[in-house]
């Protein structure tokens, strides 16, 4: 009773977090110049008029009022530039379809990569393999994205023709699917490696050799379980960045997802495409942090949600 | 002492590797400890208490190395054992209590899951004969609504219920000797004193041995047959707790009797037993290491060692004052 009652004051506080949100992106959309309409190629009263067909004449506040009256009944309004007239929500379910597919096999390989081999440098330390893991960790880490698929272009695709650039043709989302796993696993590793080398000096480990545990239990039951706590918490955030795809990603290898819709729509000032694009990123970052609260919850008995 | 030799540990040696130089720990310590007794370890910080009682279990932090000696135990040389017959004697033969209860259980497994570990390992009780004597040990151990302590977790438990737990996990096999590194220390004066009344009763009714290791020459005078005193890696007097408390010879001895806390003082308070500090041992010299803080240091005292003198009934000590006076 008292968890749902906590959860359902989590939930309060996810709604009020979203609309603050939605506050502060409406008005800073409108702080960026321009407008809509500033690509057409029309007269200035034709422009004036698609403005005032959309409401846009009228002051800041209006719009953001109506936006919120129209957002509280469902509706996030159409595209007004990159499919024009079509349902924000339907392009953002569509696009976010897109995203999810590369997200979840990027997330499997940062998860099913990042945990062991953090795990494999922590209990090896100072040997080889550390130092090996520690360098491709640190390099992976802080070159940017773009650098990375560009590389990943020249060899794979231009010197050995091995993968093609395109999305669409077969074998097209292993490069994306790279550069997008690329940070998380890296991120994951060095997460893992540090927080088992914790636990490795903890004393309830010593104790659990004293009673006559054999090493594999002591590594792979007490040491492993309780390093990965803190893994946990960041599997919530980095399960939404992943799954909403990266701008980066999804920009150079043309894949219509919801980060490469994201990025076009604040060029071209899609107004109710940004919004939607928007609360969708942090709707769901919110969510999947709610999720991991409550998992940190099953695995760790210490942590009540609060 | 009534019964036979349980432990005899021999010349032992202990070193850390620090760098690229090996730092000694333990220099060449022997005592031996019978049955159904309870031997005291008592000695400054740094003495290597802890360090020669981990040597019994082979349970040395990585950097550190047995470079010599043997632990007989029942017959057989531990430090010659396989990794596999030694984890069949700890927490079955040999069992340990550890200083700090508050990070000595795992925070993620219930209290029955932890104890229960270690009968899995040594009996051939299935899960129910397992659960019921889980309880018994809680209830042993002092605990109350066992059914309910069996499933909490160490944050769900204060200090001295957790290191009543701790003392249930290591009853759990009926071992012959249990290990008590400090195992009071890290908690308060009224809590203290109900695990050392604990200790003595279980002591009593299970009649195994016990090595107690502390700081506090009271709890020793409570509860301990014999007591080994150490100080810088050695052993400088060991004797009956009569000889230790009434009759001691080293001024080492001298000192820390001197400094037992009054009744009014909390016995938390860390003994600070004689002017001057522990020697580095790293510039360990061919010197006694105690000389430098000695108000009998003599010259001899100062070039070398002291040999050890057998003063009778089970009384030794380490000292030139001994042998020259
Ligand atoms: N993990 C370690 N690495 C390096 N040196 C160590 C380590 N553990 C202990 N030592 C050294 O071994 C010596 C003995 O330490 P030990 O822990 O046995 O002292 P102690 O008598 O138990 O002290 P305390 O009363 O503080 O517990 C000390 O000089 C210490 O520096
Ligand atoms: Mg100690």
């Amino acid at each position: 009773m008292e968890f749902v009652q906590k959860l359902l004051r989590r939930v309060l506080l996810a709604v009020f977090s979203l609309f603050v949100i939605v506050t502060i992106t409406f008005f800073l959309m409108n702080l960026i110049p321009g407008d809509p309409f500033m690509s057409e190629k029309a007269t200035p009263e034709i422009r004036a008029e698609l403005r005032a067909k959309y409401g846009l004449d009228q002051p800041i506040y209006v719009q953001y009022v109506r936006y919120l009256k129209g957002l509280v009944h469902g509706d996030m309004g159409n595209s007004y530039i990159l499919q024009k007239g079509r349902a924000i929500a339907s392009i953002v379910t569509e696009s976010f379809a897109v995203s999810m597919k590369l997200g979840i096999r990027a997330l499997l390989v940062a998860v099913f990569l990042g945990i062991p081999i953090g795990c494999i440098a922590g209990l090896w330390k100072g040997k080889v393999i550390d130092g090996f893991v520690r360098v491709f960790s640190a390099i992976g880490i802080s070159v940017p994205g773009y650098v990375i698929a560009a590389t990943l272009m020249l060899i794979l695709s231009v010197q050995f023709g091995l993968l093609p650039i395109s999305y669409n043709k077969p074998g097209g989302s292993v490069m994306p699917i790279i550069v997008l796993a690329m940070y998380p696993t890296c991120y994951l590793i060095r997460l893992t490696r540090a927080s088992i080398l914790e636990v490795l000096n903890q004393d309830y480990l010593r104790t659990e050799r004293s009673k006559g545990m054999s090493e594999f239990i002591v590594i792979f039951v007490h040491a492993l379980k309780n390093s990965l706590i803190p893994i946990v918490t960041y599997l919530g955030p980095l399960t939404a960045s992943v799954l909403t795809g990266g701008f980066v990603a999804e920009s150079v290898f043309n894949v219509p997802g919801l980060g490469r819709y994201f990025v076009t729509a604040v060029q071209n000032r899609d107004y109710t495409l940004i919004m939607g694009t928007t609360i969708f990123y942090a709707a769901l970052i919110i969510f999947m942090n709610l999720v991991c609260d409550v998992l940190y919850q099953i695995v760790d008995p210490r942590i009540k949600i609060n | 002492m009534s019964g036979n030799v349980l432990l005899e540990v021999n010349n032992l040696e202990v070193s850390f590797r620090n760098g690229k130089v090996d730092v000694p720990a333990i220099q060449g310590i022997s005592f031996s400890l019978h049955e159904g007794e309870v031997l005291g370890i008592v000695g400054e910080s740094g003495s290597g208490k802890s360090v020669s009682s981990n040597c019994i279990l082979r349970l040395l932090p990585g950097t550190g190395r047995i470079t010599n000696g043997e632990i007989i135990f029942e017959g057989r040389d531990i430090l010659k054992m396989s990794k596999k017959e030694i984890t069949n004697i700890r927490g079955n033969d040999i069992s340990m209590i550890f200083q700090d209860p508050m990070t000595s259980l795992d925070p993620l497994f219930t209290v029955g899951q932890q104890i229960g570990e270690a009968l899995k390992k040594h009996s051939s009780l299935n899960s129910i004969e397992r659960k019921e004597r889980i309880l018994e040990l809680l209830n042993l151990v002092g605990i109350n609504q066992p059914e309910k302590r069996i499933h909490q977790y160490a944050h769900e438990l204060s200090g001295g219920m957790r290191q009543r737990v701790m003392i249930a996990m290591a009853l759990s096999c009926n071992p012959k000797l249990l290990i008590a590194d400090e195992p009071t220390t890290a908690l308060d004066v009224t809590i203290q004193a109900q695990i050392i009344e604990l200790l003595k009763e279980l002591q009593e009714k299970l009649h195994m041995s016990i090595i107690f290791i502390t700081h506090d020459l009271g709890v020793v005078s409570d509860i301990c047959d014999r007591v080994v005193v150490m100080y810088a890696g050695e052993i400088v007097e060991s004797g009956s707790k009569r000889h230790i408390f009434y009759q001691s010879h080293h001024p080492y001895t001298e000192g820390l009797l001197k400094s037992i806390p009054s009744m009014e003082q909390s016995r938390s308070v860390e003994l600070i037993p004689i002017e001057g500090n522990p020697p580095d041992m790293q510039l360990l010299g061919p010197e006694c290491p105690f000389a430098h803080r000695c108000k009998y240091a003599m010259n001899k005292c100062a070039q070398e060692k002291p040999p050890i003198t057998d003063l009778g009934d089970g009384h030794e000590v380490s000292c030139w004052k001994e042998v020259l006076l």
